[in-house]
């Protein structure tokens, strides 16, 4: 941010809100101010009047984030935030990041449960630095940092716009519907796969659940059982023959029906997976669309 | 970081009263600033905070600087503005050579103990102060020699 005029326009209020007026926008960009002047009194613990550039504009990303999470949850316009002592929402908004940060915990605590078919490191050093982005995190100063290594991607990675606890609660939502995903497979059967799937499945850095929906959805598509995980050469040439023949919209309906007869063979009821195995489904048809176009299918499924 | 004109304005009504209000103190040394003057050191302090990648909030250093410089020996009257101006710039660009460690307090103390002490009123050499002196000053308080 090199301007704090743009304070404004970046905290967000509901969608479609009219701008606020003049006088009103003056208000809010004082009020502002007078929460920033806080957090560097806080900061410095009154030792300081001034601070560098970076570290207000660190803090200003902190305070704005928070008052956007504390509207966003509430439903709030950001007129919401005119009329009352900024100190006071603002305080209001820590007890609401401080709700949030009490369900990531929750939602971690979930996601050690998950047992993954092979040690990637990763995934396990990514579960390890996530328990340090709870001892870490200040909401206080730095609501919107995340103070841990995130390296494990995921197949469906989570927007750089959100921060914070935000995208702590995103990642590991996702993090758990993936492992959901993979904990209807035998642990066997998502093992062999990985190792045909890579050549260093534990050092490297992939993700162990997009193999396993890929080759779900293939072997639906070629009338195999989803629960082996295989697509045997010899079928997957057939299922190339039989795609070549459709344009990409139609190959893309095929793969998002399979994506959901899968949901239904593994007995996926849930939502929010059936919308996430449906959403990675969708982010494999371009590669699967150019994998037919080039006759081979070996490199979208696996063959165990 | 820009300074919406709103907040700078104010920030500068701020600083303008308090230092009307310190010469009051610096009187008594024969030391007194015009109305331009305290216009120009406010201006100054702007400049210094964007020079130094800075920002302040509230009305600022300059009267603290005020008080801890008045009775020195080695400001007169017709530098006296002057010698405020070039150690406020100091003050921010030593605030960063110290990377922050030194409470604003704590580094006033230590260059008004250089300043009268081991720089006997020299600005150039203010300008020139290392962090390592700054610390040594620091702990040796006023009487830096």
């Amino acid at each position: 941010m090199t301007n704090d005029e743009a304070l404004i326009t970046v905290i967000g209020g509901e969608a479609g809100e009219p701008p606020l007026d003049e006088a009103d926008e003056a208000i809010l960009q004082r009020s502002l101010y007078r929460l920033l002047e806080k957090r560097v009194m806080y900061a410095t613990m009154g030792d300081s009047t001034s601070i560098r550039t970076e570290t207000a504009e660190e803090l200003l990303k902190s305070i704005i984030f928070a008052l956007s999470l504390y509207l966003r949850v509430n439903g709030l316009p950001r007129r919401a935030l005119i009329g009352r002592d900024i100190a006071e929402v603002f305080q209001d908004a820590i007890a609401c990041i401080e709700r949030e940060t009490k369900r990531a915990r929750a939602l971690y605590i979930r996601a050690l449960d998950y047992e993954p078919p092979i040690p990637n490191i990763s995934y396990r050093d990514t579960l390890r630095g996530l328990g340090e982005f709870f001892r870490r995190y200040d909401p206080r100063l730095m609501a919107h940092d995340i103070p841990c290594d995130i390296d494990y991607q995921l197949c469906l990675p989570v927007s750089d716009e959100l921060v914070g606890v935000s995208y702590v609660i995103e990642y590991l939502q996702r993090l758990i519907c993936e492992q959901a995903f993979l904990s209807r497979f035998a642990g066997e059967s998502v093992k062999r796969l990985l190792y045909k799937y890579c050549p260093d499945p534990v050092g490297l850095l992939i993700n162990l659940c997009e193999p396993a929906i890929a080759n779900a959805i293939g072997a639906k598509l070629t009338g195999l059982s989803v629960r082996s995980l295989d697509v045997p050469s010899d079928m997957a040439a057939r299922l190339l023959s039989s795609l070549a023949r459709i344009d990409s919209r139609n190959i893309a309906e095929k793969v998002d029906k399979a994506a959901m007869d899968v949901c239904d063979t593994m007995e996926i009821s849930d939502a929010g997976l059936r919308g996430y195995v449906a959403e990675v489904a969708r982010s494999l048809c371009p590669r699967l669309t150019a994998a037919v176009e080039g006759g081979d299918l070996s490199r979208v499924f696996i063959a165990l | 970081m820009d300074m919406l004109p709103i907040i700078r304005r104010e920030q500068e009504r701020l600083a303008i009263a308090e230092l009307e209000g310190c010469n009051a103190l610096s009187e008594r040394y024969g030391l007194a600033l015009t109305e331009a003057q305290i216009v120009g050191l406010v201006n100054r302090r702007f400049e210094a905070l964007r020079d130094t990648g800075r920002l302040e909030l509230g009305s600022g250093v300059i009267s603290k600087l005020v008080y801890a410089f008045c009775d020195s020996p080695y400001i007169t009257r017709d530098e006296y503005a002057e010698t405020l101006a070039a150690l406020q710039d100091d003050f921010y660009a030593l605030k960063n050579e110290s990377e922050d460690m030194l409470s604003d307090d704590e580094l006033i103390e230590a260059m008004a103990g250089l300043f009268n002490g081991r720089a006997q009123g020299s600005l150039e050499y203010m300008e020139d102060v290392t962090f390592g002196e700054l610390c040594r000053a620091a702990r040796g308080g006023k009487n830096d020699e």
